[in-house]
This record gives structure tokens, C-alpha cells and sequence, in this order.
């Protein structure tokens, strides 16, 4: 599909114009915070959510970033919005192009697949932390993107290569439309 | 190269990780590994004047057995126990120490692991197994 393709390029062309950080400092960085969260909490569930919360307050600020840099016009649909995610953002912040499955058949819940997630390289789950969703972040970034541009989903992950499978899985549900801000001049 | 046994030791000279590819006596290399450790202290004493060399070469021929050492700047011991059946070119084992140094490195960048732990990495196990395998056979 070209709308495809064009999402696939442009998100190509944003990658190239940013500022680009060394992928282990990430790397290491993040796998410090999980670790110091566990310490502090010691519950995984509990860390679960902590990640997520920072996610949260990392993709209310995020999106701002985005729509600057990309010049993505407003989507059509949640369609559109769940390519823009996939081809585009994953790709200006993380280098990673998503890819867009398992929709609902109202349109309103689709799967993010990540291949490849340059959070995880080098990370081993011990079986203790079974239960931790390593980059759980990556959710709460998700929710408060889309929460600052009138989007309210839930987000949560349901595989992890950490856990053995082949890829990582996000779901995606659009809860509900926030109160639309009229554009200007459409009395 | 017949590679017969790899071993990582910390700084304190502890055990950090130890694996045999001969079925038989695994004790025996627990104890050739042991005993190369003196040989590695002494070849780090004397060059105290800061070298950058962290391939040590060979340590000490034991019965039919040679042992190579490789010390990284962390004080971390890589030792190499292969057999001593044929020649082998000093560039091949400093190349496998590399590669060896860099599985070890990769382990270490998990999260999980604190230094000076035994490593249980499933991946550097498997890593290993394909590094040294190929030149076994």
C-alpha cells in the first residue's frame, strides 16, 4: 500500500535529521533503571507499573517532540494513527519500524510487533523476575502520546523476547475519542 | 586446535565460570585451571610497569595439556586448556581470546548480572559452545 510506503520513507528521513545517542549508554542506562526499580520496589508487579508511569510522563512530552519533527498531518483514523506509531515514531526514536497486525474487527485494538528492541540487547530475564515486562516503558509512552493528541488507550504487552518468544508484542485499545477541540474557524 | 577447556576468573582468583568439552575429569581441569593461576600472577607482577598486553600466551605445558592465559585490565582471567596434539599459531588463540573477551563482555552488560558473580547466562553458554566448537572439530 503506498500510504505505507510513505510512512516508511518519511519515518526513514526523520531518523536521519535527529540527533543520535551511543545504543549501549541506552541501553546500559535503561537496564540500570529496571534494576534500581527492582531493588527499590522488589515487587515485579509493582515495577510493572513504575515503568509504565515513566513511560507515561516520557510520551506526554514525546509527542510534542514528534509532530515537530515529522510534520505528520492529523490522521485519518486509528488505522492511520497505528502506521504513524509502527513506521514513524518507532523509527525517529528507537530506530525500529513496528509492524501493524490483528485488528479488531471495529478497528479500535491492533497488535504492535517489535522485531527487534535495542532496550533489550544483551538483557537476561533470571527466572525470579518471570513475571517483569522488561520494557514496559515503551507502554506507557504509548498511552501518554496518544493521551496528549485526544487518543485514550490501553496498552499492554502480551509477549517478550525476554520470555522466550520470537518477537515482542504490544496491544493496543483505543478506550476513547477525548473531547475533540474544534479546529478554528469551523463555526 | 583441540580446545578441551575454558575457564573465567574474577579478581579475588573465584571461579566465575568453568567448562570442559571432554566428558571425562572435569576435577582435573578444575585443578589445571587452579594451578595456572600462580603463573598468571607472576607474569602480572613482573611486567607492573603498565603494559597493555592482556594476552598472557602460553603459562605452563602440563602433561599433555597447554594452558593460555589473557588477563582484561578489570583483573578478569580468561584461561584456554587445550591438548597438545599440533602446532598452533599464537595469532589463532589471541584471536579466540578475543572473540572470548567479547562473549565475556556481552555477558556482563545484562542488567542482572553483578560483577564477580558466577556466570549462569544461558546465551554465554551457548555462545561459548558455538565459539569453541567449530574449532574442535
Amino acid at each position: 500500500m503506498s500510504a505505507q510506503k510513505k510512512y516508511d520513507r518519511l519515518g526513514e528521513q526523520v531518523f536521519s535529521k535527529v540527533d543520535k545517542v551511543n545504543a549501549e549508554l541506552f541501553t546500559l542506562t535503561y537496564g540500570s533503571i529496571v534494576m534500581q526499580l527492582i531493588k527499590d520496589y522488589e515487587d515485579v508487579n509493582e515495577v510493572n507499573v513504575q515503568l509504565e508511569k515513566m513511560g507515561y510522563n516520557i510520551g506526554l512530552r514525546l509527542i510534542e517532540e514528534f509532530l515537530a519533527r515529522s510534520h505528520v498531518g492529523r490522521c485519518a483514523d486509528f488505522v492511520e494513527t497505528a502506521e504513524v506509531i509502527a513506521k514513524v515514531g518507532m523509527k525517529m526514536f528507537l530506530n525500529i519500524t513496528g509492524t501493524v497486525t490483528d485488528w479488531d474487527s471495529e478497528k479500535k485494538e491492533f497488535s504492535l510487533i517489535l522485531e527487534e528492541n535495542p532496550l533489550v540487547e544483551f538483557v537476561e530475564l533470571p527466572e525470579q523476575y518471570n513475571k517483569l515486562w522488561y520494557s514496559n516503558i515503551l507502554c506507557g509512552v504509548l498511552r501518554g502520546a496518544l493521551e496528549m493528541v485526544q487518543m485514550k488507550v490501553e496498552t499492554k504487552f502480551v509477549r517478550c523476547v525476554l520470555r522466550g518468544d520470537d518477537s515482542s508484542e504490544i496491544r493496543v485499545i483505543l478506550k476513547e475519542i477525548l473531547a475533540d477541540e474544534m479546529p478554528p474557524g469551523d463555526d | 586446535m583441540r580446545i578441551v577447556c575454558v575457564a573465567v576468573v574474577g579478581k579475588s582468583n573465584n571461579p566465575l565460570y568453568i567448562k570442559s568439552f571432554e566428558t571425562q575429569d572435569t576435577m582435573k581441569f578444575h585443578y589445571i585451571v587452579h594451578s595456572s593461576l600462580d603463573v598468571v600472577d607472576e607474569r602480572t607482577k613482573k611486567t607492573s610497569q603498565g603494559t597493555a598486553e592482556m594476552y598472557l600466551g602460553l603459562l605452563c605445558p602440563t602433561e599433555d595439556y597447554k594452558v593460555y592465559g589473557y588477563i582484561t585490565n578489570t583483573k578478569i582471567k580468561l584461561i584456554v586448556v587445550m591438548l597438545d596434539d599440533m602446532e598452533v599459531k599464537d595469532a589463532d588463540v589471541k584471536s579466540l581470546f578475543k572473540s572470548f573477551h567479547e562473549l565475556y563482555t556481552n555477558s556482563v552488560c545484562n542488567p542482572f548480572y553483578t560483577a564477580d558473580e558466577p556466570i549462569r547466562s544461558r546465551k554465554f553458554d551457548k555462545d561459548m559452545e558455538a565459539l569453541v566448537n567449530p574449532i574442535i572439530k
